[in-house]
């Protein structure tokens, strides 16, 4: 397979990165062929960042995310790279130091309130658990910490809820226990998987703002992991697009949204309706569907979907090249340094 | 389980057709006062079940040709409605009339014509098409059980119904595994469409595709609407979409309308303090705008609706709310220009 | 155009119809594979046993009473001198033949109500599953045991019995199935299209439970078998001196110090014969799980 170098993207300096992922490849080995899940990642996160990692299914968003804390389930492998937390490669951690790890310096939140807590535990156990075994509380610390956070994420009366059970709570209200839980062990990172999706538009609306508020109030970072691009324009500070298990395109929010350089970045904007501004006349789809990951072809993993396709795409897969300052795109046809090289469009129009 | 209450007899016959002032004209289907109260009996004998009210009394229009769009969040009765219009669930109270004529409880026989009027198109692409079944008989069904036309008819009807939705009559062979979700989509529309139905009730058809393929099915049933003349009743609770699409949108409650509008109108110019807080809350594509505004917040949690709050469902919640809106429930009033609002402080 | 998906070849699925994907299935899959394995002979041999150059089960041979494992006599021979192993494979046969319409037997009734009971609730529910429960609350053995004391013993009366004894599992394993497809969209989708019940039940419910019915088909026949084995060992089932492994056993144990060939190698097969169906029930199960579970 011949591909270039991979350029890594680079947003301040080097050095200030609180994490930094290099070239991450997770393989799927399954009975049915080997699914490239996550292709060559590579990025970076400085401290307070806000990075949100935006794809659809078969982008690898999710799995590229669980796997920066060695979560990959079976019959997936991390089968190269490194994920570097302050210098150290978390995937090189024994079990032991990874659970020192998980919880603590980097927490996630899930998608799904309705089974990412456990239905026959107190909420006030499964907030107290943690605490007191990372940050060495003894049991009424934990409570009375478990109470002030669930005041924090803005849950009315904590002193009477801490108690409740999980299915005596709403979905809003269970997701802010997991934001609660999230953010108990006062971690470095926290990873957020499509926390807002099974909620409804009002609640999702409380939960990012709670989000972003605590985030920055603690200086944590946060990835944040979506397919909504309304929910990355409220929330990031800078974008990752990633598809077919690859970083296509990276760079600051306003950046990304403003001068999209990657077709597919652009074809998502143009293809989702709003409800301010213009009224888009016909919306502009992208024809096909997200590829299947056991393909092991050259060329651009977009190219079969992209109108503006040329030869060269077909053959050879883009590089992440610099299109201004921190806003990388893996695109021949919009790189103005790419000499254009037989200019035929594969697709008609 | 819950078991739906008993409707409650009506004194006309169910099939006459209902002569004006009661149907509108241009209106190919009409919903009227409609309900829909489940009950649960409670595990101990003494005491009362619980109701819940899911549609609590709701009317709409659907002037033929055109798109009325649903909204609202979970719990608002939105699914439940378009359920009770293809007769999946039986009304609690209320009447549905479509092209003119009430349908509301109608007996089998008649059932059978009006299945082909009146067709849905599921959410879920992957729940929606039996994996059994070759892809060919899945959009045929409707034909087969209605014993409409020969074999080799109904096979001719299967390839241009799947050509008009975008896919290639050579897979009528396969099943449903081999597909995508957006192909699923296309397959569950053309079922949907082989009775030539003139009213179709589209259940969130794009929330659960990929951001890329949804434009695809959308821009596909506004250009079947445009071919066919169909009218669409859109349930949704994405608001860019239904804008989208939409001509006269409805923005429902916990069971209510609480406003009915053309959709520019209900975007340009939201009364109800609840869609104003809805489209408040819709995050856009535009982080300039986004991290710049403030998005108006509800207070507290959506209520239950076995367990509607007094007088104004959405007192407990409104930014506006003073003690008349505890005490009794506003009407949904005709406010002109084809606009109506249920609150007691719009004009 | 649609062409990424729909044309990619490497991701096919079982179609419809059993017989092939179930060479399929068991091709891939090693544990179905071991347990043909050890299945396949055993009943090779005893639908070949009557032509084989063996002693006929029921032919005494008072001279050769108790020799043990020989060449001439692989399993040895019992008191009235018949061979064991031409015993062994005549009750392969009727032990083999019993358990398959047993199981075969108690998963149809299992279907049939099942369906009925889950997908049309109500009273006709309660009044099955009414019913069902009524009889798991007796120890199944015990209901086989009272069925035959009543009917006698014959060839359909043990069938039925056992039959009897294993449907509730099989009505209420389907129920459960049935119940979970019930609120399927494209049951909705059949009666949007004004389909009958009989319709959805065959043409939509049923297909979509063939499935795990198939999982638990060779596990029932085992159970089947093992309790065929039972009662001809309680004498209650097949009598001497027409062979089943539970009466060879059965008359084998007085001799189990002596003459231990009498009893273990009748025990032997029946061991082979459980676990091999096991195997090959687990195996489907593997193979079909991950498509199983919407």
């Amino acid at each position: 397979m011949s591909h270039a170098v991979l350029e890594r993207p680079e947003t301040e300096a080097a050095t200030d990165a609180l994490l930094d992922v290099r070239d991450l490849q997770v393989r799927f080995f399954t009975r049915r062929g080997i699914v490239r899940a996550v292709n060559n990642v590579s990025f970076q996160l400085h401290r307070g960042e806000r990075l949100a990692i935006v794809g659809e299914s078969g982008s690898g968003k999710s799995v590229m995310t669980m796997s920066l804390i060695k979560l990959v389930a079976h019959p997936g492998r991390i089968t190269g790279g490194e994920v570097l937390l302050d210098g150290v490669d978390v995937l090189k951690l024994s079990d032991r130091e990874l659970n020192h790890i998980r919880g603590r310096r980097i927490s996630m939140v899930f998608q799904d309130p309705m089974t990412s807590l456990n239905p026959v535990m107190r909420v006030s156990e499964q907030l107290m658990a943690p605490m007191m075994r990372h940050l060495k509380l003894s049991k009424q610390e934990a409570r009375a910490r478990a109470i002030e956070l669930l005041g924090q994420v803005g849950i009315p009366a904590p002193d009477l809820r801490v108690d409740a059970f999980p299915h005596e709570m709403s979905g809003g209200m269970r997701q802010r226990v997991l934001i609660a839980l999230a953010l108990s062990c006062k971690p470095d990172i926290i990873l957020a998987d499509e926390p807002t999706t099974a909620l409804d538009v009002t609640i999702q609306a409380q939960i990012i703002v709670l989000l972003k508020e605590l985030a920055e109030k603690a200086g944590t970072s946060v990835i944040f992991v979506t397919h909504d691009l309304g929910l990355v324009a409220r929330f990031a500070q800078t974008v990752a697009v990633m598809y077919a298990g690859r970083i296509v395109e990276y760079g600051p929010v306003r950046e990304i949204y403003n001068n999209p350089q990657h077709p597919y970045t652009r074809g998502l904007l143009a293809s989702i309706p709003t409800a301010t501004g213009e009224k888009a006349e016909r919306l502009v789809q992208i024809p096909g569907a997200p590829p299947d990951l056991r393909d092991t072809s050259d060329g651009c993993a977009f190219a079969p979907r992209c109108s503006a396709a040329v030869a060269r795409c077909t053959r050879e897969r883009p590089a992440l090249t610099t299109r201004s300052p921190g806003h990388l795109a893996a695109c021949w046809v919009t790189d103005p340094a790419t000499s254009p090289t037989e200019v035929v469009h594969v697709h008609g129009n | 389980m819950f078991t739906a209450t008993e409707p409650t007899p009506t004194a006309e016959a169910t099939t006459t057709t209902v002569h004006p002032p009661y149907a509108d004209p241009d209106a190919v289907l009409e919903v009227r006062g409609l309900k829909k109260h489940f009950v649960k009996r409670s595990s101990l004998p003494w005491k009362p079940p619980t109701v819940v009210r899911a549609v609590d009394g709701i009317d709409l229009v659907l002037k033929r040709g055109t798109t009325l769009g649903l909204v609202g969040e979970s719990g608002c009765g939105k699914t439940t409605t378009g359920r009770m219009i293809v007769q999946l669930e039986q009304p609690t109270e209320g009447r549905i009339i479509v092209d003119g004529h009430d349908i509301t409880r109608l007996p089998a026989a008649d059932m059978k014509t009006y299945r082909r009027k009146v067709q849905m198109i599921f959410q879920d692409p992957y729940a929606s098409l039996d994996p059994k079944m070759r892809i060919g008989d899945i959009i045929a069904e409707p034909l087969t059980v209605q014993r409409i036309g020969s074999r080799k008819e109904r096979q001719e009807r299967v390839a241009d119904l799947m050509e008009r939705v975008g896919l290639s009559p050579a897979l009528r062979e396969r099943y449903p595994a081999h597909l995508s979700g957006g192909q699923r989509q296309r397959i569950g529309i053309a079922r949907a469409l082989a009775l030539n139905p003139s009213v179709v009730v589209a259940d969130e058809p794009t929330s659960a595709l990929d951001v890329s393929v949804r434009a695809q099915v959308v821009n596909l049933l506004r250009d079947l609407q445009e071919e066919l003349g169909l009218s669409f009743l859109f349930i949704s609770h994405d608001l860019a979409t239904v804008r989208y699409i939409s001509d006269v949108i409805c923005v429902m409650y916990l069971g209510k309308v609480v406003e009915l509008a053309p959709a520019i109108e209900l975007f340009e110019r939201p009364l109800h303090p609840y869609t104003k807080a809805l489209l408040s809350a819709v995050p856009e594509p535009d982080p300039d705008r986004e991290q710049t505004r403030a998005v108006q917040m509800l207070a507290g949690e959506p209520p239950s609706p076995a367990n509607p709050p007094a007088g104004c469902r959405f007192s407990t919640r409104c930014p506006m709310a003073t003690n008349f809106c505890s005490e009794k429930e506003p009407e949904l009033r005709d406010i002109g220009g084809e606009r109506k609002v249920a609150c007691h402080y719009v004009e | 155009m649609e062409s990424v998906a729909a044309a990619n070849p490497t991701r096919t699925m079982p179609a419809a119809g059993l017989a092939k994907p179930f060479q399929w299935l068991l091709k891939q899959n090693r544990r179905s594979l071991i347990g043909l394995g050890l299945l396949l002979p055993i009943v090779v041999l005893a639908i070949a046993a009557p032509y084989l150059p063996l002693q006929h089960p029921n032919e005494a041979n008072p001279a050769a009473s108790m020799l043990g494992p020989s060449l001439d006599h692989p399993f040895g021979t019992d008191k009235l001198g018949r061979d064991i192993l031409s015993r062994c494979l005549g009750g392969a046969r009727i032990s083999l033949l019993i358990g398959a319409s047993a199981a075969g037997l108690a998963l149809a009734m299992g279907i049939v109500l099942g369906i009925v009971a889950g997908f049309m609730g109500k009273v006709v529910d309660r009044t099955i599953m009414t019913l069902v429960d009524i009889m798991l609350s007796f120890p199944s053995l015990l209901l086989v045991l009272c069925i035959v004391a009543v009917y006698g013993n014959g060839f359909t009366q043990i069938v039925l019995a056992i039959a009897v004894a294993d449907a509730p599992r099989a009505i209420r394993l389907q129920r459960a199935l049935a119940l979970g497809l019930k609120s399927r969209p494209y049951i909705d989708a059949a009666r949007m299209a004004h389909a009958p019940t009989w319709f959805i039940l065959v043409r939509h419910i049923l297909p979509n439970t063939i499935a795990p019915m198939i999982v638990v088909a060779s596990i029932y026949a085992a159970n089947a078998i093992l309790t065929e084995a039972s009662l001809s060992f309680l004498s209650l089932g097949i009598l001497p001196p027409d062979p089943s492994w539970g009466n060879i056993i059965s008359e084998g144990r007085p001799y189990l110090q002596t003459a231990w060939w009498i009893s273990t190698f009748p025990g032997l097969m029946l061991a082979l014969v459980a676990v091999s169906l096991h195997l090959i029930s687990d195996g489907i199960r593997q193979e079909l799980d991950p498509r199983l579970g919407a």
